[in-house]
Order: C-alpha cells, then structure tokens, then sequence
C-alpha cells in the first residue's frame, strides 16, 4: 500500500490483517469507524488476514458491541446447534459440493439415507480397528473391510448398510461402491476415520478414537480439514453451548 | 439526510458520514477527503423508508426489495450480528476474508431475507434470533462453494524449476473450443483471464454478484474442456488435468495421485492452460467491442 494514501484507519487495518495481537484487536475494537472505512477505502477492501483467527478477530471488531451481545444469546446458541444438528442440510450443503462432480451428482439416495450408510461403514471400520496398532484398515469395494489377516466381506458390509438405511440389496451396494470411491477424494468422509487412497481402487482408513460418539458434521466436513487431518483444537464451542449431535441421534428415531 | 413527511431516504453511507462529522478532529476529515470516492461492488445499501417504519431496499444487483425492517439502526444491528456469525464460521473452519465476508451478507440480505421473513414464526424465536440461524446455514454453503471455486480458479505460482518436458499447447485447438462458446462464456472468459480483469469488476460490470461471477466462470471452463474432449482435441494430459479440474471438479491432490504426478506438475500444467487461455483472446481492435458487449448484456 502507498504510504501517501495511508491514513492512521488504513494502518490500523493493516496491523489488524497482518498481525491480530490483542493490543491491535482492541484498538480496533475501540475504532468504531473501522468497518465503513474497510467497505470504502480501495486499498483496505483488498488487505485481508491470512490464518482463520485474523479473520475470526476482523469479524468481531466489525461486530462491535451488538455483536458481543450474541455470545450470551442462549436463543442464538440453540439456533447455532440446530443448524449443526441438521444432518440433511450438511450431506446437501457441505458434502456434496466438497466431491468431484460426477460423485455428488450419482449421489441419488436421500440425505439421511447416505450418512447412516457412511456411519454404518465407519462404526465397523472403527470396530475392526480396536486390537491393531496402529489402527488401520483398509476398505475395498471388492473385498469388504480387512484388518491384518481378518477380513469383514463385502456382503457383510453391504447387509450392514441395508439394516442401518432400509435401503434393499442393489441400492446397499450401490452405495457401498460410492463411499469407497468418495473417501479416495474425500479424506474427512467417515467420521473417526482419515481416508487415503490405496491402489488403484482401494482407500487406507487410518481410524481414530473419537471423543464423541456425536459428530459435529459441521466441524467433521469443514473445508478446512480437507486434508483430513484430526484438529479438534479451535473447533469445539464453549462448554456453556449446547452439544451439536448427529449420527447416533439420526440413526435411532 | 432529507427527510420528507412521507418518506425518508437512509442512505447509509450518508448516515455513516453524519456519525463522522460528529467525531472526526479536522486532521481526519481531511485524510478522507483524500480519499477518492470509492464504492465496493457491494455499495451500502440503500433503505428507502416510510415514517410508519416500512423499508425498501435498493441494492446495486437487486432494484428494489420490499423488507421488512424497522429501521436503519435495526439493519445495522443484524450486520454486527452476522458479522459475529462469521467469527465463529471462521473458527469452526469455514473462513472467509471480509472482503468476501461483505459481499456475503449483502447477498443474504437480497436474495434469502424475503424468504426467510415469510417464514419466520414469533412464537418460535425472534427475528434477529431466526435471522442468525438463518444466515449461517446460508453462509456455510456459499463459504464451502466459493472455496472450492476458488480453488479452480486460481492461478498457481510459476514454479521454481520446470522438471515437465511437456511444454508444447496446441492453442489454435484450444481457440477451436473457445470460439464454440456461447458469446456470454466467451466474453466472461475473455475478460477474466485475456484482459485481466478481477472477479470484483466482472460482477460490477455484468450487474451479477462475484458469487454468481464465480459460479459462471467455472461453468465457462467446464464447457470449453467439455469442448476439447467432445472434439476429440485433449490429446495431451494437460487438457486431461483440464478437464478434472474443471468438469470434474477434481482436488489437485486427486487429480496427482490418479495421473501419478506429484501436487507442483498439476498446478504447473493448470498454470500453463489458464496461461494459454490469455493466447485465445481476439486482437486488440475487439476488446473494445467485448468490453461494450459486457456492459450490455
């Protein structure tokens, strides 16, 4: 940025993108002109912070004051886990457009109906897991689950998936076939579990304990855990707020 | 701000700049009096009201929307309060930079609050509580799609060494497949990557949100690499890359583990394909006829 057009708001904002200290956020905080200058200066529109907290810290010094106010919403919390809760609107809305085209337009079974099935699969690989160090197993469309010397076969799967989504033997295996191949894309896909591809059709489960038995699939299918890496840290609400569940809740009605 | 027994105009802006004149020392307002005029494609919106409370909206890509908001101090109110959803978005993953963030709100307001008013019920929360919800199940989907999009439109940095020997494009085979186009994807292409121009512009060009601007800018370059295949023109694995990204909607790290090359060879290929599409552009005589086509269309 020019320093001939730099006003003290233009470094303020600068200091606030690049390097979000408290002392640089309650300055901020305590500049109430900051938001409309950002929304006017065509230097400061394009300055944006690099890491999710600068980012967390812009929003709240835009936010101000009304915007604290939200944090002791109790309303405001139980809408923040209903939206967290809903199971169909995270398969349509965050993992579908997270898949390659042609995956999320086969998907043509009902939301619910595909995460008990993804479900179905992780519980098992998890499971199968539970004696092995380090916890791996690998899963293949053609030969079921295999753990070391044990393998779980393919119909076993597949009649798992047909109890836990009512859905009959073609459209069971039909979906099995589809997981596997979204979770060679997809490494967040189970929860409990990273995915990597293996071979040429097969997917490595690298299967952790969850802290949980209720997913957070918001948190489980965020565009920030793409790579599938388990980072719990930043991601839980604070212990006041209402448990987000899915999963278990949607599977038992 | 005039005001007239009937109506009230609450520009924003201009409110905003009242609230200025009353705190700014005279050092200050000239700094900003330094500063050119500048609007975001997202220019305040403008509240036109009533005395009985009744407002309508006149954003840039919507003329008018009938709202239902008490006042400007209200609409003000549910902007920090999305902007604290944002927060938290940010937080759980779902990031987004302000300046992305701004547009996002705008878009909410024009496209999901008249809806979203119908289907309110009082008895079950307040407004500003259902409007919370609401605007984060509509912010998380675009955050995820406006990523993702992101993703394939953005042009990776040269690479330190060139380690690919494959470095010849046919381009008069990809100018086959451009001028194929609908005039609409060709124009939007043409601007995007031959004259450079940003996403921000584009939107404010075509009257369009940079969400939409998005979103057609991935369909353009999912048709042209539909083109190339149809035409039996990918002969190369550069357009093989080409069409994973953008038919496919393919992660770089998918798209290297299935073709067996390593992360850098695929942005590098991708790099060098946006690149060539700089290559198809018309002579220079056309920009002006494209930029007016643009403009009207």
């Amino acid at each position: 940025m020019s320093t001939k057009l730099m006003t003290p708001l233009c470094a303020l904002w600068q200091e606030l993108t690049q390097s979000p200290n408290p002392s640089v956020i309650a300055r901020a905080r305590a500049t109430p002109d900051i938001l409309e200058h950002v929304e006017a200066c065509p230097h400061c529109d394009e300055l944006n912070p690099d890491n999710p907290e600068g980012v967390a810290a812009a929003y709240e010094v835009f936010a101000g004051k009304d915007g604290q106010a939200v944090a002791e919403d109790e309303d405001a919390f139980r809408l923040d886990a209903s939206v967290a809760r809903d199971v169909k609107s995270a398969v349509r809305e965050l993992l579908l457009p997270q898949l390659p085209t042609r995956l999320a337009m086969q998907a043509t079974w009902g939301e619910l109906e595909l995460y008990r099935g993804l479900d179905a699969i992780a519980m098992l690989a998890e499971r199968e897991s539970r004696d092995r160090v380090p916890r791996r197993v690998t899963l293949s469309s053609q030969q079921g689950l295999l753990a070391g010397d044990q393998c779980l076969a393919r119909t076993e799967l597949i009649k798992e998936i047909r109890v836990m989504t009512g859905a009959d033997d073609a459209n069971a295996a039909s979906l099995f076939d589809w997981l596997v191949e979204a979770a060679r894309s997809f490494p967040a896909l189970f929860p409990g579990a990273i995915a990597a591809p293996s071979g040429a059709a097969d997917v490595l489960l690298h299967v952790q304990p969850r802290l949980e038995l209720e997913v957070d699939l918001s948190a489980q299918w965020s565009p920030a855990r793409e790579s599938g890496v388990m980072d719990v840290s930043g991601v839980r609400e604070p212990s006041s707020r209402p448990r987000a569940s899915a999963g278990r809740s949607a599977r038992n009605p | 701000m005039g005001e007239s027994s009937a109506h009230f105009v609450c520009d924003i802006a201009k409110l905003q700049a009242y609230r200025h004149t009353l705190k700014k020392s005279s050092a200050n307002r000239t700094a900003q009096a330094n500063h050119s005029h500048h609007a975001s494609v997202y220019s305040p919106l403008r509240i036109l009201g009533t005395a009985t409370g009744k407002v309508n909206v006149v954003s840039p890509v919507a003329p008018k929307i009938a709202w239902s908001i008490a006042s400007a101090a209200e609409y003000q109110k549910l902007r920090s309060l999305f902007f604290s959803a944002l927060a938290g978005l940010a937080r759980r993953g779902y990031a987004i930079a302000p300046d992305e963030g701004l547009d996002l709100i705008h878009d909410f307001f024009v496209e999901a609050w008249p809806s979203m008013v119908e289907r309110h019920d009082p008895r079950q929360a307040r407004l500003s509580t259902y409007a919370y919800g609401a605007f984060i199940q509509f912010a998380r989907a675009r955050i995820v799609r406006l990523r993702r999009w992101g993703k394939q439109l953005d042009l990776p940095a040269p690479p330190e060494t060139e380690s690919d020997t494959e470095t010849k494009l046919d381009v008069t085979r990809l100018r086959r497949a451009f001028d194929s186009l609908d005039q609409g994807d060709r124009d939007l292409l043409d601007a995007r990557f031959a004259q450079g121009q940003s996403e921000r512009e584009l939107a404010k060009a075509l009257g369009l949100t940079r969400y939409r601007v998005r979103e057609r800018l991935v369909e353009a370059l999912a048709g042209l690499v539909s083109r190339l295949q149809d035409k039996a023109l990918a002969e190369s694995s550069d357009w093989a890359i080409a069409v994973a990204i953008w038919r496919d909607g393919r992660s770089i790290a998918d798209i290297a583990a299935a073709m067996k090359l390593t992360e850098s060879q695929v942005r590098a290929r991708k790099r060098r394909i946006l690149e060539a599409l700089t290559r198809v552009a018309p002579p220079s005589a056309e920009h002006a006829r494209r930029d007016e086509c643009l403009r009207n269309s």
